[in-house]
């Protein structure tokens, strides 16, 4: 049967006023702010002091140097492993919610996983190098059961680092995708049952297609995230692991704001390329996924 | 242009002090006067810089609540924060509302000070208005009047007492390959790039040769710290029990029950002097009140008590020390005539280079 045509939307005033706040805010706080960043990046700042007169000096500095493409390098990698492992994790997480009839054992799994989000960032952070460290909770524990005979280097490593993100940022990807599986007829997979499907082709053609929008949601409010977190990085990478938000503070704490500004450009670009480059990488498996909603 | 701090200088301040430590001027329990009547009556509010941390806060919070209540009509209002955090903020006030500074006054160490000297962050101050300036060593004052000192700090070792024995003597220690993984700093901390540099044929004016040898020794470095908190956290629990820091801090952590001494190193610790600085864009009320907090800051019993709570050398000659920090090791004669003194104007130009040396040359190769 022929889907009936649409009807051409209707162009509706009253409803873009609604858009108005959230616009305002944008163009005042964002907006505003960025304008004023890309002034700052043509700032001459040499000797200790801000200088009369524009440069493209800071932008030739930051493109030209190794040591900031391998600085853009390990943000991009920090975002990656974490966006990987909070998906690999995430979703099998966000299924089994779903699963859960009970409410009460549902709420309380809710908690458990959303409680990161109820304390501060740094307490989180300093709670991590307690477990993390050399004498922490976890090395003591390996050490005991003579599993390694030395500490395993985990705080002020990159590895630590993923962890603690990974912990931090897991409920910003099981969000969207619970959303997304509350949304699934479960007649779907019922009829794939019926038509002969094992559970895992039900699975794998059927729920991960339908799903994959929440996924890609998550993945893309992760890695925006984890590239731009500071205070993780900072308490825990102990130097070792150097991103792009801990350059620019170390910028703006040197006086050295055009140069700031100019790395602050980088990250927003950086953000926008990867999430732009992700939705187009799954911009078919969301077709496919609403055409058959 | 401000004086250096030379040996002989120190030299001289410290005998002074102690000389009226053991002589008992008894001018520690007088109260200096104010700067001369001219305070306004009106309503006044001010808000004063005080570093974050440690028991550095204890002393200017005390004299401002000591202050408003002999000057009902004075408002103090304390921001509490570091140099190197609070500073980029007020230079931002500064450039957007000139006339409304963030801090009207407070607390600045010798680098922040050079700096704010660069950006004209300052006021100068009328030393002729400000009768406890006459008790004030020579070394403190400056000669541009872009502030006054209080007191000086000094920057050498500190190591954890549980896990290094022998202790460390000598600025080499830091890269003894004995403490290989064992050293921590502060993010960004140029000191011990400038002891290498001079070890190496360099110095404050060509530090290529510090930055040199510390990318070829990074691999010292267990971690870089970004707080005091978790300095004390890593130099405490043995993660990293050796570093470079003042030892006012490192006092007060030990005084807090950390495992941690102090130890000024034989080739010479630094010293680092602390400004009080009026900052420009105060309006002329404020800056008669300033111009008098600062007067009374420097009286024997305010310097006292912020020489006593930091750990300090007071700038005051007629302070009084007790005798438990008159032993310690950094008030012993030879320590001082041995401190290492730093053009800080140097340090405030090359300080955006140097940071990002810091970033690219050690940092990256930890």
């Amino acid at each position: 049967m022929r889907a009936p045509a649409r009807r051409p939307a209707r162009w509706r005033p009253a409803g873009y006023l609604f858009l108005l706040p959230a616009l305002s805010v944008l163009v005042l706080f964002f907006l505003a702010a960025m304008a004023v960043l890309l002034s700052f990046s043509f700032e001459r700042f040499v000797g200790g002091r801000f200088l009369p007169g524009t440069t493209t000096g800071n932008f030739t500095t930051f493109l030209g140097g190794h040591y900031y493409w391998n600085v853009i390098a390990t943000t991009v990698k920090l975002g990656a492993v974490t966006t990987l492992l909070c998906a690999l994790i995430g979703y099998p997480t966000a299924y089994a919610l779903n699963a859960i009839r009970r409410p009460l054992v549902r709420n309380l799994c809710y908690f458990a996983l959303f409680a990161p989000l109820l304390t501060s960032v740094i307490v989180r952070s300093y709670g991590w190098s307690l477990l993390l460290g050399d004498h922490g909770f976890i090395n003591q524990v390996l050490l005991s059961l003579h599993t390694v005979r030395t500490p395993v280097p985990m705080l002020y490593e990159f590895s630590g680092v993923v962890i603690a993100l990974v912990h931090i940022l897991l409920p910003f990807m099981v969000f969207p995708v619970v959303s997304v599986l509350g949304q699934l007829d479960p007649v779907l997979e019922l009829a794939s049952a019926d038509l002969g499907a094992s559970r895992l082709q039900t699975f794998l053609r059927v729920t991960l297609p339908l799903t994959v929008q929440g996924l890609v949601v998550g993945c893309e409010l992760v890695f925006a995230l984890s590239i731009s977190a500071f205070a993780t990085p900072s308490l825990l990478g102990g130097g070792r692991v150097q991103v792009l938000p801990a350059l620019i503070y170390n910028e703006v704490g040197g006086l050295n704001w055009p140069l700031a500004a100019v790395e602050s450009y980088a990250l927003l670009v950086l953000a926008l390329a990867v999430i732009g480059i992700f939705t187009l990488l799954l911009r078919g498996p969301v077709a496919r996924s609403r055409g058959a909603t | 242009m401000a004086r250096q701090l030379t040996r002989r200088d120190f030299l001289i301040m410290t005998s002074a002090a102690a000389l009226a430590a053991c002589g008992g001027t008894g001018a520690s329990r007088t109260v200096s006067s104010s700067s001369g009547g001219k305070l306004p009556k009106g309503p006044v509010t001010v808000t004063m810089f005080v570093f974050l941390g440690g028991d550095l806060g204890k002393m200017p919070k005390a004299f401002a609540q000591d202050y408003m209540s002999r000057h009902p009509n004075v408002k103090i209002e304390i921001y509490e924060d570091s140099n190197t955090v609070g500073y980029p903020k007020m230079l931002a006030a500064k450039q957007t509302t000139p006339n409304q500074p963030l801090v009207n006054f407070g607390f600045f160490n010798a680098q922040t000070t050079a700096q704010g000297i660069l950006d004209g962050m300052w006021n100068r101050l009328d030393y002729n208005a400000m009768p406890n300036v006459k008790d004030v060593l020579p070394i403190f004052r400056r000669d541009d009047r872009y502030g006054i000192g209080i007191g000086s700090d000094q920057l050498g070792l500190v190591y954890n007492t549980r896990l290094i024995s022998p202790a460390p003597t000598s600025w080499t220690d830091l890269w003894d390959p004995k403490y290989r993984g064992k050293v921590t700093f502060f993010d960004y901390y140029w000191y011990p790039v400038y002891i290498a540099a001079k070890m190496n044929g360099g110095g404050l004016q060509n530090m290529q040769p510090g930055w040199d040898f510390w990318k070829a020794h990074a691999k010292q470095i267990r971690t870089i710290v970004t707080s005091n908190p978790q300095y004390l956290d890593v130099l405490s629990n043995g993660t990293a029990p050796l570093t470079s820091y003042f030892n006012g801090t490192a006092l007060q952590w030990k005084g807090g029950g950390a495992p941690l001494e102090y130890v000024p190193p034989r080739e010479g610790a630094i010293s680092v002097p602390v400004y009080l600085q009026s900052v420009q864009g105060n309006t002329s009320d404020q800056n008669e009140v300033v111009t008098d907090i600062i007067n009374q800051m420097l009286s024997p019993k305010w310097n006292q008590q912020w020489a006593v709570t930091s750990v300090e050398v007071p700038a005051n000659q007629k302070v009084q020390l007790p005798d438990t920090m008159r032993s310690l090791p950094a008030f012993q004669r030879s320590t001082v005539e041995k401190l290492q003194t730093v053009d800080w104007t140097v340090v405030a130009r090359n300080n955006a280079d140097w940071r990002q040396k810091w970033d690219q040359d050690i940092k990256a190769n930890i």
